[in-house]
């Protein structure tokens, strides 16, 4: 098993950094869908009735 | 200086973005640093060749994991003993960074197992008692999604945090109280490091390193969460219109 030392290595920094480059991508998408959401409900209320 | 005003979502806010960046870029040199250490200067384990790098990256999110569900359960006490709307909305924050830091946790130490141990996994105490705290920080996520009220869901997701909390110092104490196959604990405050100095040091910067992490996940997610919960306030709406205004003239 120690030939594969470095695999299993690579394995877990690997998926790591894909796991912590999806949390950002989802924070930043959250952010995008709330500001929109603030502005469509500003949009909504500055409307002239 | 009176740090109460900080427990208003209002003026939590932008202290979050401007303190969002620091945490970021501390976490990135720190990083880096700690990987350097750790695989340009820790020496190869003499027991376990070069698969015990992968620690430097397990143990700190294995701690990240427990002290955040700390922190979220000191979060749910002022949740419901002062009902700080702040408090609440930080436990919501946290919780998905320190489910991912369990998970973390749990992977690394199966990829660790394999070449070490000859399994992926056993039922051992310490590793048992990491996959509930999982499940507890995914079943508060669960929970407080589910209720539609969010002040409800916030006292209820509190009081599940509280009920939980009893597995942390289980997972601590699992090496000591049963004979498990998980090793014991390599540092100590009490005794002296039972690894080489390199190690520690490149153990010990990714730690901070994942604390830095942690805290920018965590305020990045509390800002949109303040939005959300705030966006009929006046506050928002004036501080969104200057950020429009402030964001066109960029890009003009």
């Amino acid at each position: 098993m120690a030939e594969h030392h470095w695999t299993f290595i690579g394995i877990a920094y690997g998926l790591t950094v894909v796991v912590l480059a999806v949390e950002w991508v989802v924070l930043r998408q959250a952010r995008k869908r709330t500001l929109e959401a603030v502005q469509r409900e500003r949009d909504f209320e500055e409307m002239p009735s | 200086m009176n740090l109460f005003r900080y427990a208003a979502p209002q003026s939590f806010y932008p202290l979050a973005g401007r303190l969002l960046p620091w945490f970021a870029g501390l976490a990135a040199v720190l990083t880096a640093v700690g990987l350097y250490i750790g695989f340009a200067v820790a020496p190869t384990d003499f027991q376990q060749g070069e698969v015990y790098r992968i620690i430097f990256i397990h143990v700190p999110s294995a701690w990240m994991a427990m002290f955040v569900y700390l922190v979220m359960a000191g979060y749910a006490v002022l949740t419901l003993v002062w009902r700080s709307r702040m408090s609440a909305l930080m436990t919501r924050a946290l919780a998905p960074t320190g489910a991912l830091m369990a998970a973390i946790a749990l992977y690394t130490g199966a990829i660790w197992g394999k070449p070490t141990w000859g399994a992926w996994w056993v039922w051992d105490a310490r590793l048992t008692s990491t996959l509930i705290l999982l499940f507890l920080y995914l079943g508060y996520m669960a929970l407080v999604s589910a209720i539609e009220d969010p002040v409800r869901g916030d006292r209820a997701g509190a009081l599940l945090l509280l009920v939980g909390v009893i597995n942390v110092p289980i997972i601590y104490f699992s090496v000591r109280w049963w004979n498990t196959l998980h090793q014991g604990a390599s540092v100590s405050l009490t005794t002296a490091p039972k690894m080489a100095q390199t190690m520690l040091a490149g153990m010990l910067i990714m730690s901070l390193a994942a604390w830095m992490y942690t805290i920018a996940a965590a305020l990045h997610r509390v800002r949109t969460l303040i939005l959300d919960r705030e966006r009929h306030t006046r506050w928002v709406r004036q501080l969104h219109a200057l950020e429009g205004r402030s964001s066109s003239r960029r890009t003009s």
